[in-house]
């Protein structure tokens, strides 16, 4: 059941970022074609001294914190890293690996509990995180050195 | 409550579990605002209603 639930939740997750991408793409370039820049609009902005980076920047620690104590929202967590060459590496893990992942590393599960919850033993749990941890290591070191 | 109650709830149009989603989802949807380190407002009020548009397709 548990895992259901956070599949529906991945499912979700995945539809809305792809509908929020492609709704994205679409209009920054509805926005470049209307090049003519509406600099009024840019300088009021500046005068209310709205400082967006900054409000986001709080907005994401907030919300960091939530997501730890909260580890099963971790696919909202996966949109939030920056660090690209760890995105993409994230995202090339199986789900079922990226879960084991983010339940020992979050949830502080025992491969245990981790391989009562996806139905394997523990020692499976236990080899499939240590191989998950090997293999993000190497596409990380794998990017550095440029191949 | 959990997600999929939340979903439930918010495609039968109940506001406090729409805002509740989409309370879970701003960081995701403020990130896609950004245009060029620059908070496109307009960007993040279209995210949002394709953000309620994906509650109300979406298939439970």
């Amino acid at each position: 059941m548990e895992i259901q639930k956070n599949m529906l939740q991945i499912r979700f997750t995945a539809y809305v970022t792809t509908a929020v991408r492609n709704k994205r793409v679409n209009y920054l370039m509805q926005k470049s074609r209307h090049s003519w820049v509406n600099m009024e609009q840019v300088d009021q902005l500046e005068s209310l001294h709205i400082n967006f980076e900054e409000l986001y920047h709080r907005y994401t620690v907030e919300r960091t914190a939530f997501l730890l104590e909260n580890w099963r929202h971790y696919a909202e967590f996966l949109e939030m890293v920056e660090d690209r060459k760890l995105a993409r590496a994230l995202k090339h893990l199986k789900e079922r690996d990226r879960m084991i992942l983010f339940a020992r590393l979050f949830g502080e599960e025992s491969f245990s509990e981790i391989g009562e919850t996806l139905q394997m033993s523990s020692k499976q749990a236990e080899m499939s995180y240590y191989y998950v941890l090997r293999k993000l290591r190497k596409e990380l070191e794998a990017d550095k050195n440029g191949f | 409550m959990d997600f999929e109650q939340l979903l439930i709830y918010a495609k039968g149009g109940d506001q406090k579990a729409q805002e509740e989603i989409l309370s879970m989802y701003k960081p995701l949807l403020v990130k896609n605002s950004m245009d060029r380190n620059v908070f496109d407002e307009d960007l993040y009020q279209e995210l949002s209603a394709t953000l309620l548009e994906c509650i109300r397709k979406f298939r439970v």
